[in-house]
């Protein structure tokens, strides 16, 4: 069993009831990992959710064959694999070990078992990824932001070839 | 007076959603009319509602730091503002004004938080909804952002 305390410092566990924490503290387990292990590829399903508790994991995505980006560097108290916690979804990235990493690890299909008996459980776990997505979403829009203000001249040529949407709003779902 | 689900359908956000969570939200939403220049939301003031055009256009703007107010957006039927509230308590950064006369689909956050709290199951679809429509949008934006990368390798600097 996972300490609670452990569980404080993953950001989105922040703010759940601590009766929500002991049953995740009663499923989670600790993982180590070792540099360059790949947890998970784009564009496949994972089945495993990750908090990191040390260590480093950067999420990519292939440009070429030849080049990836990393698009985020997660460190202590973020949790990625996300999707693994929505039926049928598949990842938005790779997630690979920068470092030797400690993680605590939650398994989808236990989870959904327990979503299906508990819905007050699966209510904060999903809103706890809603909230993760939503940031991710705002800095996603800064991104496409900073890109214009950094590099004004692109505007109009990247509109043109469609590559930055016309308008470049923060998110107004 | 409890709206019909298949007005919340016509709203993007509801298309995929199942009835019966619909029919849930359809007791805590309310049709309601604006007029054109009427202010919805305020950039960095509390919000209150979520509105959801089902019928009309609403402008979106932002006050920049340097005191400048750009246009950023126009949104149409079928459109949802505001409803990252539902899940965390953050105040707009843009501003919504009706560009012409709209009829409305409104949803007091309050009341949806605490129809959240009371059944867990309609809490849980629609953050299953939320999470689909923000990983959609944050998708969206990265596959953008990596076209313009590589027509313009030097905007990689404003990832970090």
């Amino acid at each position: 069993m996972v300490k609670i305390e452990d569980l404080k410092r993953i950001d989105i566990l922040r703010d759940m009831p601590s009766h929500i924490l002991e049953i995740i503290a009663k499923e989670a387990r600790v993982q180590i990992l070792g540099k360059g292990t790949e947890l998970f590829h784009a564009g496949h399903r994972n089945e495993t959710f990750y908090m990191m508790t040390m260590g480093q994991v950067a999420l990519k995505l292939d440009l070429t064959r030849d080049i990836d980006v990393t698009f985020e560097n997660l460190q202590g108290g973020d949790a990625f694999g996300l999707l693994s916690l929505v039926q049928d979804a598949v990842s938005s990235y790779s997630a690979v070990c920068q470092e030797a990493c400690e993680v605590l690890v939650l398994e989808a299909p236990r989870m959904f078992e327990l979503f299906e008996q508990n819905r007050e459980f699966a209510f904060y776990m999903i809103r706890g990824v809603a909230k993760q997505y939503q940031r991710l979403m705002h800095k996603r829009a800064n991104m496409t932001i900073n890109t214009i203000k950094t590099n004004p001249d692109l505007q109009s040529g990247m509109e043109e070839v469609g590559v930055l949407p016309r308008t470049y709003s923060p998110l107004h779902i | 007076m409890k709206i019909e689900t298949a007005l919340l359908k016509t709203i993007d956000f509801f298309s995929d959603a199942p009835n019966a969570f619909l029919e849930k939200i359809a007791h805590i939403a309310r049709v309601e009319n604006y007029a054109a220049g009427q202010t919805l939301l305020e950039q960095g003031k509390p919000q209150d509602k979520i509105y959801m055009v089902a019928d009309g256009k609403l402008s979106l703007s932002s006050r920049l730091a340097d005191g400048r107010e750009i246009a950023l957006d126009e949104v149409a039927q079928g459109s949802s503002i505001g409803t990252s509230a539902l899940c965390e308590d953050t105040a707009p950064q843009f501003s919504v004004v009706c560009a012409q006369n709209c009829t409305l689909i409104v949803i007091s956050i309050k009341d949806a938080l605490e129809l959240f709290s009371k059944d867990y199951d309609t809490g849980y679809h629609m953050m299953l909804v939320m999470v689909d429509r923000f990983r959609r949008e944050a998708d969206n934006r990265t596959r953008q952002f990596l076209r313009s990368l590589k027509n313009y390798p030097g905007i990689y600097s404003t990832l970090s």
